[in-house]
């Protein structure tokens, strides 16, 4: 999928910020935007999230 | 709390009051006519701070969870540094009998140091997120975690010790 970090913001409703935010590991989204996120990529979310080691 | 769209008129309205306030202590221009120099200094004290509480009330563009998380996290934190200096300026009021009493434009600097301490930190937080590693995990664990945050915190005690040092001594 060719997708922005601007079209993904516009289509969940957050800045671009807080994507890059989540993209780079340094903010934990709530359960709310995962599952936008979920639905915006047609998968599931653990197929987007997974716990790490520390959690 | 108010629209994005006011956060501006929140920015002028500091910006003319410090510069004014600026004015009034290193130029002696007096503006207003019916008040001294000091008096004209505290209305302008004032206004920047009329300015500064619009900013602090305005929500951002994209106010979504992580610029709330930041703005409670800002909160916490500039709550904890404005009750460590307002303790550490009663143990030195209460320690030394030749500190005078505390009048109104040190209440007012500490009250600005609390807002101007929100806002630093809020703002560096939300659009340079490169100089703070945001961990969900509360602020205690954060302030654990200095290593990881050095080179931002640094960052934000040394803007807070310049905003200090330009409300109190100037």
């Amino acid at each position: 999928m060719d997708i922005t970090q601007t079209d993904l913001a516009v289509a969940i409703g957050v800045s671009k910020q807080t994507i890059h935010s989540i993209e780079s590991g340094r903010f934990v989204p709530s359960s709310v935007i995962a599952l936008k996120m979920a639905r915006f990529f047609n998968t599931s979310v653990e197929a987007i999230f997974e716990l790490e080691p520390e959690d | 709390m108010y629209g994005h769209q006011y956060k501006k008129w929140g920015v002028v309205v500091s910006v003319i009051g410090f510069i004014t306030m600026m004015i009034t202590r290193f130029g002696k221009v007096l503006f207003l006519k019916k008040y001294s120099l000091d008096q004209q200094y505290a209305v302008f004290e004032w206004i920047m701070l009329f300015g500064l509480i619009l900013v602090m009330f305005c929500k951002e563009e994209f106010e979504d969870e992580r610029a709330k998380a930041i703005r409670l996290k800002a909160l916490q934190t500039a709550f904890i540094i404005e009750q460590a200096v307002l303790l550490a300026m009663a143990l030195v009021t209460g320690t030394y009998k030749s500190a005078g009493p505390i009048d109104a434009s040190l209440l007012f600097a500490v009250s600005a140091l609390g807002i101007i301490m929100y806002l630093l930190i809020f703002h560096v937080g939300l659009y340079f997120d490169f100089l703070w590693d945001f961990e969900d995990r509360g602020l205690l664990e954060n302030w654990r975690n200095l290593n990881k945050n050095k080179w931002g915190m640094l960052v934000y005690l040394v803007l807070a010790a310049i905003a200090f040092l330009i409300i109190t001594f100037i």
